[in-house]
């Protein structure tokens, strides 16, 4: 039994075994010599830093407030492939009551701003705030607050 | 020996066991950053006044003064005070006339949302003028046109000239056929009056001197 047991165990480790590849070689003495090639790989992740705009205080009554800017400030991207940074709008809400509410556009260019695709780095997308006369109007006093959240994807989508 | 040799065997085999070792993968998932924005609604705002001339004088909430802090979108009234003789024509916030909101002499106003300029234009009172008011007929008439905003307020011609509708006080002597204004608003009953009693007092004087002479 004992030898049974220890030949098995041998035959599994023999089958286990790795082998060890050599490089190519090519002789210099050789008259006829072929071509060699060797493929190297490498695989880098994809890295990139965007920038989006920071914590803003929206004078009263202005209808358009600079906002900054989303930036894809550095970007090792696979091909086809894109960072996509999306955000949505809402309402500025009263702190001491959330019902009393100013709407606001985020806007980019005059237009709403929803999501952009960012390829390069240094691509960027300048946003502004805006808020009509008629809500600044209509608001009621008192301090008002709402938090913009932007969202970051990697994708090729 | 035969025992040694296997387990020599079987360490040599087992570290030179091979193991594949995976690479790391990176999952590009979703992230997400925020940012906060704020915005600060005065609670008042700065209501500043302007009279055409210095016959009166606006309190709010007792004080006098040029400049008030009035509630953003609440109600509140200013007093306006007219020296005597002198009537409140008409009022204006910023551009629009709101002589209706006028109230003997308490001007209430809401909604106020930014801070304006409050306009208060005075005229001379006429005989027509109750004693006790202090603004002429001219807010009535606003009031009974048709919802119109007249800005008329001739101050002469508010008792009985229905037709007024010029913009502005000094339209008042736009009628040709009444007197320029002098300034003195007295009648002029105390002066005949006057004379007659004079001429009475003479002509008494005259018939007792002569009866006492006989």
């Amino acid at each position: 039994m004992k030898k049974f047991i220890s030949i098995a165990t041998a035959l599994v480790m023999a089958l286990s075994l790795s082998v060890t590849a050599f490089a190519a070689e090519v002789d210099q003495d050789d008259p006829n010599p072929t071509d060699t090639n060797t493929v190297i790989t490498t695989s880098i992740d994809p890295t990139y830093l965007v920038s989006i705009p920071a914590d803003t205080n929206i004078t009263f009554n202005q209808t358009s407030t600079d906002f900054g800017k989303i930036e894809l400030v550095s970007a090792q991207l696979d091909p086809g492939y894109y960072v996509q940074v999306s955000a949505a709008a809402g309402e500025l809400k009263n702190l001491a009551n959330e019902t009393q509410t100013i709407p606001y556009a985020l806007n980019a260019d005059g237009n709403a701003f929803t999501s952009e695709k960012y390829y390069t780095d240094g691509a960027n997308t300048p946003l502004t705030i805006d808020i009509t006369q008629e809500a600044w109007n209509e608001a009621y006093a008192g301090s008002y607050q709402e938090t913009i959240t932007f969202t970051v994807a990697y994708t090729n989508a | 020996m035969k025992k040694i040799t296997i387990l020599l065997v079987i360490v040599c085999l087992l570290l030179s066991c091979q193991v594949t070792c995976f690479a790391a993968e990176v999952s590009q998932e979703r992230t997400a950053g925020s940012t906060v924005i704020t915005a600060e609604v005065p609670l008042t705002h700065t209501m500043s006044v302007k009279i055409n001339s210095n016959k009166a004088y606006v309190t709010y909430e007792g004080a006098a003064g040029t400049e008030f802090e009035v509630p953003r979108l609440g109600e509140f009234t200013l007093t306006i005070n007219v020296e005597d003789g002198y009537v409140i024509s008409q009022v204006f916030l910023g551009d629009e006339d709101v002589t209706s909101a006028l109230s003997g002499d308490q001007l209430t106003l809401e909604g106020i949302y930014e801070s304006a300029e409050l306009t208060v234009i005075t005229a001379k009172a006429t005989a027509s003028d109750d004693s006790g008011s202090t603004r002429c007929d001219a807010a009535s008439q606003t009031s009974d046109d048709d919802g119109s905003a007249a800005s008329g307020s001739d101050v002469a011609q508010s008792s009985n000239d229905d037709e007024t509708t010029s913009s502005d006080s000094t339209a008042s002597t736009s009628n040709s056929t009444s007197s320029p204004k002098t300034g003195d608003i007295r009648t002029l009953f105390m002066w005949f009056a006057l004379v007659v009693a004079a001429c009475g007092g003479l002509l008494l004087t005259v018939y007792f001197g002569k009866r006492k002479a006989e």
